[in-house]
């Protein structure tokens, strides 16, 4: 049995990381999950009318990759890649279970998840796998930081979410032929 | 003083070509102009015969959206400021998306190049070479003339000879980006039933589809693509307005007036048949 990375070890660095994550960064993603037994699938596994469930608000990390430009036949095309990091803790009080094929709104663009990284243990040890933990040989040992999202931006047409291809724009309202 | 003239500006070894007088006709009276059909015109012809027949709406994300069909490659401006419909908030291109991309053309071998035989120096107004003589039909030189009845004079014909276009196949390739294989199936339905058709709205021209190839990855970090690629093949006959830096086009004027006079050639021919012709420039004569 380790000396130290016991549950009451785990629970300071757990407090720590929430008031840091929740409270003084407090960068908030909204959170959005299909609802696979409502969203109709077709034969080639799409589907043209998806539907989700309420997106929730959580606050995270984020980690964001400059936007890169590609360019093949069909013009130019802007993309981006963005790591959203979240407290598992928090997700578990909200009752989401992130997967791949999920998808994360952030200043105004929606991100599919493509990587879901969960090896961020305290003390190297994962709670819910130790084998002391697991066979009540021991006290709780260890702690299962944080669920890590890779990311890459998405089309926002093909979500259904939003509509994108009717409204005008009075932002960028510019008077004509200068 | 005459002005001196040089003679083989175009060749050390053979005199410059001299031109017949008779296709020295002026052409600042006339409107007669020529375009030509040029290849932009059999990309126009495929483009709007794609926008107007085969780029179906399609129903996505509740609501119908037309295609946009467009050539490949335009410039950045164009790409993402004329056509910034195309692309949502982020600058991310929507699908669906046709565009065009012209690969190449060749030579058709199932049409003979008439004018084959024709040099580059040899273009109609040189005479020699093919060419398609159109007539016009009013000429303003024919006006009703009390004159010319009582004179019997024939009126006289105005062509237009045109260089004999060139037969070519134009290859496209047609890149459909559709978001679902669903959508896809019913836009590539469409080009195959327009296969062997002949495209275009002003000028039409006969195209061919060589199959359709798809091409759907989903791989991690990027969104999934749903593309197909249909080459197309179009049988075009393309002429320029010039050729060999001189118009395309000439005008001709018919024969107004024919004279016959009396022509004989009288030659001595030798009594004995084994007899050889040794000075033939004295024996021939021209009698007028």
């Amino acid at each position: 049995m380790a000396l130290f990375g016991s549950g009451r070890d785990a629970n300071f660095v757990r407090l720590i990381n929430k008031e840091l994550i929740n409270r003084v960064v407090d960068i908030e993603i909204e959170y959005y999950q299909l609802a696979t037994p409502l969203t109709p699938e077709n034969l080639y596994g799409e589907s043209t009318e998806k539907i989700f469930y309420q997106p929730v608000r959580i606050p995270c990390l984020i980690d964001r990759a400059e936007v890169t430009a590609t360019s093949d036949e069909g013009g130019i095309n802007f993309t981006r890649t963005s790591i959203f990091a979240f407290l598992l803790d928090t997700l578990k009080e909200k009752s989401i279970v992130a997967t791949a094929g999920d998808y994360i709104k952030w200043d105004s663009s929606y991100y599919e998840i493509d990587n879901i990284q969960l090896n961020q243990y305290w003390g190297g040890k994962n709670p819910d796998t130790y084998p002391g933990n697991v066979f009540n040989e021991t006290n709780e040992f260890g702690y299962n930081i944080s669920l890590i999202a890779e990311t890459h931006k998405t089309r926002i047409d093909r979500l259904n979410i939003e509509q994108t291809r009717i409204g005008i724009n009075n932002n960028y309202y510019m008077p004509k032929n200068l | 003083m005459a002005k001196s003239r040089f003679k083989k500006t175009q060749s050390t070894w053979s005199p410059d070509p001299i031109e017949s007088r008779a296709f020295q006709v002026r052409r600042d009276n006339d409107k007669v102009s020529y375009r030509g059909v040029r290849l932009y015109d059999v990309d126009y012809a495929v483009y709007a015969h794609i926008k107007n027949y085969l780029a179906l709406p399609i129903a996505q994300n509740n609501t119908t959206i037309e295609i946009p069909v467009g050539f490949a490659n335009g410039e950045h401006w164009s790409q993402i400021q004329a056509h910034g419909y195309m692309r949502d908030s982020g600058g991310m291109l929507m699908a669906p998306l046709i565009m065009i991309n012209r690969t190449g053309f060749q030579t058709r071998d199932d049409v003979p190049q008439l004018d084959v035989s024709r040099s580059p120096d040899n273009v109609p107004g040189a005479g020699g070479g093919s060419s398609i003589i159109l007539k016009k039909a009013y000429t303003s030189a024919n006006r009703y003339d009390r004159f010319n009845i009582t004179n019997n004079k024939k009126p006289s014909q105005e062509f237009y000879a045109l260089a004999t276009p060139e037969y070519i196949e134009v290859s496209y390739d047609i890149l459909i980006w559709t978001e679902y294989q669903e959508q896809m199936n019913g836009l590539v339905e469409q080009f195959q039933f327009h296969d062997g058709f002949a495209w275009g709205d002003t000028y039409k021209f006969p195209c061919n589809l060589d199959g359709v190839s798809f091409n759907i990855i989903n791989a991690p970090g990027e969104d999934r693509l749903v593309r197909a690629t249909i080459p197309v093949r179009a049988k075009a006959a393309i002429s320029v307005p010039f050729e060999d830096f001189r118009s395309a086009i000439d005008k001709r004027i018919s024969v107004k007036r024919v004279v016959f006079g009396d022509e004989q050639i009288s030659f001595d021919t030798p009594n004995n048949p084994n007899d050889q012709i040794t000075n033939t420039g004295d024996s021939f004569k021209k009698l007028l």
